[in-house]
């Protein structure tokens, strides 16, 4: 990898989503000059001109896939650079908008938004596909789940990255950091709360607030999701309501591990 | 071989997009601002989710608008199922949407379309030049996101604010430190925006439009209404929506597009301080009456000092806000108790009229229709586009491509809710 005479040459790449990953970068005003100046960022678009590059040693790529021009430039992003970072819940899980590619819900909505007579041919800004995670397509070396990312958990895992070490992965549920912060468990309240099932890192902001997670995190990696049904139904939810509540963010992942539960 | 200018990434905004002009025999015949974002269909993906989940997905839409959608959604949910909410939380919510002007217009001027006017990439690339200027920017924007994070839970989507009410209420101690550093930072400001009065307007892109705006309540300067200002002097309640918009789709971007009698039109800080800027009060009116001509109404590359001057505003506002707030006694989320119901509400986003029309049933979603700024006026932003590369291809300016961003940057399009860079194709 890169040596200490060499600055690691970074680009911030992104697609479909609310573009907050990379205003998050942008609001880390405190690190700003230093997170511009330890490494070259030769590709960032939200925040500089003048960009060409041809080699990456680090893509941080914000957003889900969904249309074929963006999964092509997706390709070239994984082929010209060495470790890829899949930044924020879409690029992660999918996001809010995430559906797998035999979901009939992905027509139905092109033709609430669009009318039934516009084709997804028309468009001649790449055509559209349903919105994906970026590891559905390529290789991604790692994930940073948020909505948006969170400075705190990032930036370990960036100076890492810039020192040439693998950073290791966020390894607990919301609920760890809810015990830091001293919180009263919600769920024990009988509030609808799914931090158990929810990835770490955003320092359990909602259950410190009074308010239940709302999973914006993504799943977290060895999610009890069977326990977390019955949790639910324990306290009174509805099945609808609680598949509803775990889907809202879960993407993929919440997708594939929910189909196993409920078989 | 067509050729021509091709801006194939538009830098410095926010989300995908780029500029296309076509160009046969030095006449511009069709300029395209390309959306590349790609369809997430959040007006579809949000029926039959809960008002409260309706709320945490729609301010997803775009990252540096969060809090506008935020209160945009609240305030329709609210108005749709007839919530009554104390007064704290109504100012609280104004000082949010305050921070969020500040963070907002600050990242925009100091940032994304000052660096322009130095043929600069960066921000970051005027530091050995500008080292105060930057220093002061990262101040003024930081203080803004920290504000955010105070009442909304984080910088970036927080949920504390929830339709009823706040999940955490802020200290008196909390507010009071925003108070101070606002008052100490109204100076810095004001200073700023005599220097950005002081660069060149280029007047290239000249042309007459229509300015739209919400008209806020008792006559005084804001940003939300419940009727909209036109400036052929025309005013509709925010249900007429979209007699204004009238949204159509178009093949260049996934993002629609719109226009009032037919016409493309301007939204944001300009068109507000054009409309209703002798509302303004303190130091921000005074550089308003210092700095405003009639050049502001047909160049809109006076939209960065009217976003300086609003970020003015904002920080005025803030110490007496506070005091109000802190007035008033705390209150607990108001619970909702009538599920059924239809509304509109409009709040300024920082680039313009956000527009959120619900119909909520057993408090669930049914219909969703948002129209954001920026497919508001990006058929302007295509217009001013088309009349400013017509003069510099004409006086053939080396710098044609550049020129043509600064007038898409100038608008402040926020892209993931409806552009990249600028290409002239010669035909």
């Amino acid at each position: 990898m890169w040596t200490s005479e060499h600055k690691p040459v970074v680009g911030v790449f992104g697609f479909s989503g609310c573009a907050g990953d990379q205003l998050r970068l942008v609001h880390m005003e405190d690190e700003l000059v230093t997170l511009f100046t330890t490494a070259e960022i030769k590709f960032f678009h939200m925040a500089q001109s003048h960009q060409e590059v041809d080699h990456v040693d680090i893509a941080l790529v914000e957003g889900s896939i969904n249309t074929k021009k963006q999964l092509e430039e997706l390709k070239e992003i994984r082929e010209k650079s060495t470790f890829l970072v899949a930044l924020g819940t879409c690029a992660c899980f999918g996001g809010i908008q995430y559906l797998n590619e035999k979901d009939k819900a992905f027509e139905e909505r092109f033709k609430h938004v669009y009318g039934s007579n516009i084709k997804k041919e028309d468009f001649t800004v790449g055509e559209a596909i349903p919105p994906q995670p970026l590891c559905n397509f390529v290789k991604v070396d790692a994930m940073v789940p948020g909505c948006p990312i969170e400075k705190d958990n990032l930036l370990p895992i960036y100076t890492k990255l810039i020192k040439g070490i693998k950073p290791q992965k966020y390894p607990a549920p919301v609920c760890v950091e809810c015990k830091l912060e001293g919180n009263d468990c919600l769920l024990l309240h009988g509030i609808p709360c799914i931090g158990p099932v929810v990835s770490a890192g955003c320092g359990a902001i909602c259950p410190s607030h009074n308010l239940p997670c709302v999973g914006c995190w993504g799943p977290y990696e060895a999610a009890n999701y069977k326990s977390m049904l019955d949790k639910l139904e324990e306290i009174g939810v509805d099945k609808e309501t609680a598949l509803r509540k775990l889907k809202l963010f879960g993407g993929s992942k919440a997708e594939e591990e929910l189909e196993k539960v409920i078989k | 071989m067509s050729k021509g200018i091709n801006v194939k990434v538009l830098s410095r905004v926010e989300g995908d997009g780029g500029i296309k002009v076509y160009v046969k025999n030095n006449k511009v015949e069709q300029v395209l601002v390309d959306i590349f974002e790609g369809p997430r269909m959040i007006e579809a993906l949000v029926r039959g989710k809960t008002f409260q989940e309706n709320v945490s997905l729609v301010s997803r839409i775009c990252a540096i608008c969060t809090v506008s959608h935020r209160y945009a959604s609240i305030k329709a949910i609210e108005k749709a199922l007839k919530v009554e909410v104390p007064e704290k939380i109504q100012l609280l919510r104004k000082l949010l949407h305050l921070a969020e002007y500040i963070e907002s217009h600050i990242l925009h001027v100091y940032f994304l379309a000052l660096p322009d006017f130095f043929r600069k990439p960066s921000a970051i690339a005027l530091l050995p030049t500008h080292k105060e200027t930057v220093v002061e920017a990262i101040t003024l924007k930081k203080y803004g996101t920290e504000l955010m994070k105070l009442l909304m839970g984080r910088k970036i989507h927080g949920e504390n604010p929830q339709v009823g009410g706040f999940g955490r209420l802020p200290t008196n101690k909390e507010l009071d430190e925003f108070a101070e550093k606002a008052k100490e930072y109204i100076p810095q400001l004001a200073a700023f925006i005599d220097v950005l009065a002081s660069l060149e307007i280029p007047d290239y892109c000249e042309r007459e439009t229509t300015f739209m705006c919400c008209n806020p309540p008792n006559n005084e300067f804001g940003f939300e209404g419940d009727s909209i200002l036109i400036s052929t002097g025309e005013e509709y309640p925010v249900e007429e929506y979209k007699k204004l918009t009238n949204e159509r789709v178009v093949p260049h971007s996934y993002a629609k597009r719109s226009r009032y009698n037919d016409k493309p039109f301007t939204v944001g800080a300009l068109a507000r301080l054009i409309l209703i800027g002798d509302r303004l009060t303190g130091l921000a009116k005074e550089k308003f009456e210092k700095y405003y001509t009639e050049k502001w109404k047909v160049n809109p590359l006076y939209n960065n000092l009217a976003q300086a001057i609003e970020a003015l505003w904002s920080f005025e506002q803030i110490p007496e806000l506070v005091e109000k707030i802190k007035a008033l006694p705390d209150s607990e989320i108001v619970e909702v108790k009538n599920l059924n119901g239809k509304a509109t509400a409009a709040v300024e986003a920082p680039r313009g009229i956000l527009y959120h029309s619900y119909e909520i049933k057993d408090g669930k979603m049914v219909n969703v229709d948002i129209i954001t700024p920026t497919a508001q006026f990006l058929d302007d932003v295509e217009e001013y586009i088309r009349v400013a590369a017509e003069k510099l291809i004409a006086e053939k300016n080396e710098e044609t491509e550049l020129h043509l961003e600064m007038i898409a940057r100038a608008y402040d399009p926020c892209i993931s809710c409806s552009c990249h860079m600028v290409k002239l194709i010669e035909k």
